[in-house]
């Protein structure tokens, strides 16, 4: 029984960090994306100003 | 109280370092420390281009491009390991072949491809050293392929290792999805220090 | 016939689209990234297949289902790839036209065609018994050997076009003017 709990624990660690890192990396990824997508818009703009 | 918090802590010790982890790279990236670490890495990308790498890189054209291709060659392999695990994780293809099966495998030629993968990156990184040092996207794609490795290593195999039907679904998907875009920045930034070098 | 491919070449060259295209520099890369970055799925399947093929990778699953499974995936990176592809000849074509090694890629490409023709062939005439054991039949290992070798020497030539080595402009009359099929007095990119 305690045994069992101690791997019940190590794997709602295991979850919580991966649903950490997950959501982190999409975060940054739609912030990364969203700030390319807006330079890259600025620049073309300034070349053909509109 | 202060005994089930440590209790607390000490059974989320991974999530923990995890956090921490990522707080870190965070304060560094956003601090002038990553301009202090970046202004001393100067004289090691100088140092790179005078191995026997280096030099062979800038000076033997067709070598590099050679190695080139098998970086590509080997990047494909990645991505189709990478997939294939993913895609399963997902439930797009194999759902009747135990997962385990398909992630183990999978993660053997992860592990084969990534070495292939690094060896000839190192080597066009001595190469081309001088330049890359100065373009932000090949330090965007250091950070993806730290982040893939760090990932694959304490994140996705500690926990797919574990029966997957204890494992939240939704979490699963997490991972997949997750790991499907690293890889993929990896190998778009990549492909990118080549636009931005020219 | 180098003339009749130059003129072409040229014809498509003189299209705005066409300059439009090579003169982007976001448009040309994102196309060229996709191109490269489909390897991931088009090879990263086909290489799983072939490895299985030569009992290298999944060695515990039935190949031929195997190979069924990720066809599908790897079709689809391959329409990818010959669109973008496609698009990537169109935006520069006479370089490309004139470039040994594009050449040299299209030859591959076509012997890569014809051996994946009589692997599938093969593939369904010996369905069955093998499936389960480590490594495919004879003539499926040399299939997927040769698939191997092509996709290697595509690859290499695909990333050499970028180099200029053997260009029209850089080059003698000679071998490496012949194969890349200089025209004399042309019009030189």
């Amino acid at each position: 029984m305690n045994d069992e709990a101690g791997r019940d624990k190590e794997l709602a660690d295991l979850e919580t960090a991966a649903t950490a890192v997950g959501v982190t990396v999409m975060v940054f990824f739609v912030v990364y994306w969203a700030a390319q997508i807006a330079t890259t818009y600025d620049l073309l703009a300034m070349a053909y100003g509109w | 109280m202060s005994t089930s918090l440590a209790m607390t802590l000490d059974s989320y010790r991974r999530t923990i370092t995890t956090v921490a982890l990522v707080l870190i790279m965070l304060v560094f990236a956003l601090s002038s420390a990553r301009r202090a670490v970046w202004v001393d890495l100067y004289e090691f990308f100088l140092w790179m281009e005078t191995t026997w790498f280096g030099v062979i890189g800038k000076t033997w054209g067709a070598a590099f491009a050679v190695v080139e291709a098998f970086h590509l060659l080997a990047m494909a392999l990645l991505g189709g390991a990478v997939f294939v695990a993913d895609f399963r994780l997902l439930g797009w293809c194999f759902s009747d072949v135990p997962a385990q099966e398909i992630l183990d495998k999978a993660h053997k030629v992860f592990v084969v491809s990534l070495i292939v993968v690094l060896a000839t990156g190192v080597f066009m990184a001595c190469g081309v050293a001088g330049k890359i040092y100065w373009l932000p996207v090949f330090w965007y794609k250091m950070l993806a392929l730290a982040t893939g490795i760090l990932f694959v290593f304490f994140i996705k195999r500690p926990l797919l290792r574990r029966d997957l039907n204890d494992i939240n679904p939704r979490v699963i998907k997490l991972v997949a999805v997750t790991s499907i875009l690293i890889w993929v920045t990896v190998a778009a930034t990549g492909r990118w220090i080549g636009f931005a070098g020219s | 016939m180098n003339e009749l491919l130059y003129n072409f070449a040229m014809w498509l060259d003189s299209q705005e689209l066409s300059t439009l295209l090579h003169e982007s520099y976001y448009m040309y890369n994102w196309v060229e990234s996709t191109h490269v970055l489909t390897l991931m799925l088009c090879l990263g399947m086909l290489f799983l297949i072939d490895l299985r093929m030569l009992g290298l990778a999944f060695p515990n699953l039935p190949a031929n289902s195997l190979a069924e499974r990720l066809n599908m995936p790897m079709l689809i990176g391959f329409s990818i790839m010959v669109l973008t592809g496609l698009w990537l000849f169109y935006a520069v074509p006479v370089r490309n036209t004139q470039s040994v090694w594009f050449r040299f890629k299209m030859l591959l490409l076509i012997g890569a065609a014809i051996n994946a023709f009589l692997f599938h062939k093969n593939l369904h005439s010996a369905a069955g018994s093998w499936a389960a054991e480590i490594k495919a039949p004879k003539n499926l290992q040399i299939g997927a050997t040769l698939s191997l070798a092509f996709w290697i020497l595509i690859v290499i030539c695909g990333r050499f076009i970028a180099y200029d080595w053997f260009d029209c402009e850089y080059t003698e009359p000679g071998l490496a003017q012949f194969l890349s099929g200089c025209i004399d007095g042309q019009t030189v990119f």
